[in-house]
């Protein structure tokens, strides 16, 4: 169980505001880690500078053993590490399915004058492609919807899709942002099981998530960020009774009240 | 009513092809018809590679036109100068148009939406600048080209200047390709790639699509396929000058695909349609004929935004979930209505982030 990922003294300005100042975060090989923390601690930025949706101001991101610093999004999906986004981030006018065989693009794999002249290799590719695809609804348990537009899905439903045309190419790691926000209580527990599903399927997870109860059930480890920098990190039973956090959370009058 | 819906898509192509071989029998005796005609499709034509990048949100509408206008004088200029056959150009030139678009297209699709739009209508009347200004002993300068030699003879079939049916077949043949290319690439990953750019690239990059390069593509798939047409259009009507070309000409191929509209290959065909038959009625009208297309466009954009294709469409789905009310079935899902709408592009012009 080797480190997968890895961000060395990681820093991004925005103008005066340090939204990430110098952090440190590894993730192990088949861990689900959760990375919590109060509105602007840097959470969904820590996604978009280790996907290099924004550079790094400063700071080094190692994926898999190799650096990934600076090199495009759509390179980093290519090594395998996929992110899934925080809105319910789709192809509106695409149908379930399409979205799905949008994300397994990269394995069809064939190319442009394939799809011209409809060779066989091109054909067979693209059931491939399409087999894939159903696969991957069945296990969201959303084939049913497969030919629905994923606008009119159900919210819930959209969920499952985002996360996944994330998961779709059985990416060796997965970013999730907030992929429980917004929901209630049983879709919590839903997408819980989801996502553990997805773990056991050999796909290591970070989440990044506001909701504590289903955080603290699900992930092996957690980080806590504030203000860009890491606050605390372990096991969420160490989590749950570190002082540091319950203040950041609660703020120093309700720890002092509670004491 | 599933198998009535596949069979009327599947065969929606198809049924242009009747009118399309019916037409010179009608009106194979008649220049003027037979003319008109030949524009009409060549417009279509070139509607058509526009709607390529439009599903990428490449708003090089008014541009476009340029594009043909490179095909149309790099042909001319070789078959003039250089003595090559037109049937070499027709598959020369348009790789040609293809390439400077890409290089243009490099710098270009940097900049989005609206900026894209502005970019290209420059480009547009650079390129009427350089044919009016630029190597006049090759490109004719203002005045533009005239007496070109058209298409060579093929064997027995002649192509001089009254064989206007020789030419409608040759065009047909040429749009024949086009609507195959498009179609393919409608309907593969290719054809999907394109439209997830234009519906989330934010998405498309972290799927890990190069969505600077996919819209490259779409471009360079588009203009060499305009270029086509404009070897064509050189050929057939031996005499142009660059305002042809210019953005102001541009504009009107976004009337055609508005009122056609754009949810299918057969929208801006339908716009193009129309739009002939109502010019040439309308001839007595003159100069007012500008400010009545003015008022249909802004018509069609606040009321029929999916054009008279959408209308006929919705028509359409409306009488079958009738027909099937009316034989006691339960009633179809208004989704299932709605689903197959396409959905306007959304309109965004900056990049989104969040």
């Amino acid at each position: 169980m080797g480190v997968l990922l890895e961000a060395r003294g990681l820093k991004r300005y925005f103008g005066g505001v340090r939204a990430l100042d110098g952090l440190d975060v590894t993730v192990n090989e088949g861990e689900i880690v959760g990375i919590i923390g109060p509105n602007g601690a840097g959470k969904s930025t820590l996604f978009n500078v280790i996907t290099n949706v924004f550079p790094p101001t400063a700071g080094q991101v190692f994926y898999n053993g190799e650096e990934i610093t600076g090199i495009p999004p759509h390179e980093v999906a290519r090594k395998g590490l996929m992110r899934t986004f925080q809105r319910n981030l789709l192809y509106p006018p695409f149908s379930v399915l399409d979205n799905v065989r949008m994300a397994l693009h990269l394995k069809s794999g064939y190319n442009f004058f394939e799809a011209l002249f409809n060779t066989p290799s091109y054909r067979r590719k693209e059931e491939l492609v399409d087999k894939q695809a159903l696969a991957t609804l069945g296990s969201a348990d959303i084939l049913a919807l497969k030919d629905r537009i994923s606008s009119f899905c159900s919210f819930g439903a959209q969920r499952r899709l985002g996360i996944s045309v994330g998961v779709a190419t059985q990416p060796k790691m997965v970013l999730m942002d907030e992929p429980m926000a917004a929901l209630n209580p049983e879709q919590v527990s839903n997408i819980t099981k989801f996502v553990r599903q997805i773990r056991d399927a050999g796909t290591t997870i970070a989440i990044v998530e506001h909701n504590m109860r289903p955080i603290f059930a699900l992930c092996d480890r957690v980080v806590v960020l504030a203000q860009g920098r890491k606050l605390a990190e372990g096991t969420p039973a160490e989590i749950r009774d570190n002082e540091l956090v319950i203040q950041t959370y609660l703020g120093r009058h309700g720890s002092a009240a509670a004491h | 009513m599933q198998q009535i819906k596949r069979l009327y898509h599947n065969n929606s192509i198809g049924l242009m092809v009747v009118p399309l071989l019916i037409f010179p029998i009608f009106a194979g005796g008649n220049p003027y018809l037979m003319f008109t005609g030949i524009l009409a499709l060549y417009t279509i034509g070139v509607t058509l590679t526009l709607r390529l990048k439009l599903s990428s949100y490449l708003l090089d509408i008014a541009g476009h036109l340029a594009w043909v206008g490179m095909g149309a004088y790099f042909s001319s200029a070789l078959q003039v100068h250089l003595g090559w056959p037109f049937w070499v150009n027709l598959i020369a030139v348009p790789p040609i148009v293809g390439l400077i678009s890409v290089l243009v297209a490099m710098p270009a699709i940097r900049t989005q939406g609206v900026y894209l739009a502005i970019v290209a209508i420059a480009f547009a009347d650079i390129v009427v600048l350089f044919f009016g200004n630029m190597f006049t002993g090759v490109f004719g300068g203002h005045g533009g080209l005239y007496a070109l030699p058209g298409v060579n003879n093929l064997g027995p079939i002649s192509f001089g200047k009254d064989d206007h049916v020789a030419y409608y077949f040759l065009l047909v043949g040429i749009m024949a390709f086009i609507v195959y290319i498009l179609r393919r690439i409608d309907r593969s990953r290719i054809g999907l790639s394109f439209r997830s750019v234009r519906e989330q690239a934010d998405l498309s990059e972290a799927v890990g699509l190069n969505v600077y390069w996919t819209k490259v593509l779409n471009w360079g798939i588009s203009c060499s396929l305009a270029g086509l047409l404009g070897v064509f259009f050189a050929a057939y009507l031996r005499a142009f000058n660059p305002d042809e070309f210019s953005s102001a000409a541009g504009f009107f191929l976004m009337a055609y695909i508005i009122i056609g509209g754009r949810g299918h290959l057969l929208g801006p065909a339908l716009g193009v349609v129309l739009f002939v038959v109502m010019r040439e009625s309308l001839r007595s009208l003159e100069l007012w004929q500008s400010l009545f297309w003015g008022v249909i466009m802004i018509i069609f954009i606040m009321f029929i935004p999916d054009g008279i294709y959408g209308l006929i469409k919705r028509g359409w789905e409306w009488g079958i979930a009738f027909r099937a009310r009316q034989a006691a079935a339960p009633v179809p899902a208004p989704a299932a209505v709605a689903a197959s709408t396409t959905p306007p592009p959304s309109e965004r012009v900056g990049p989104s982030s969040g």
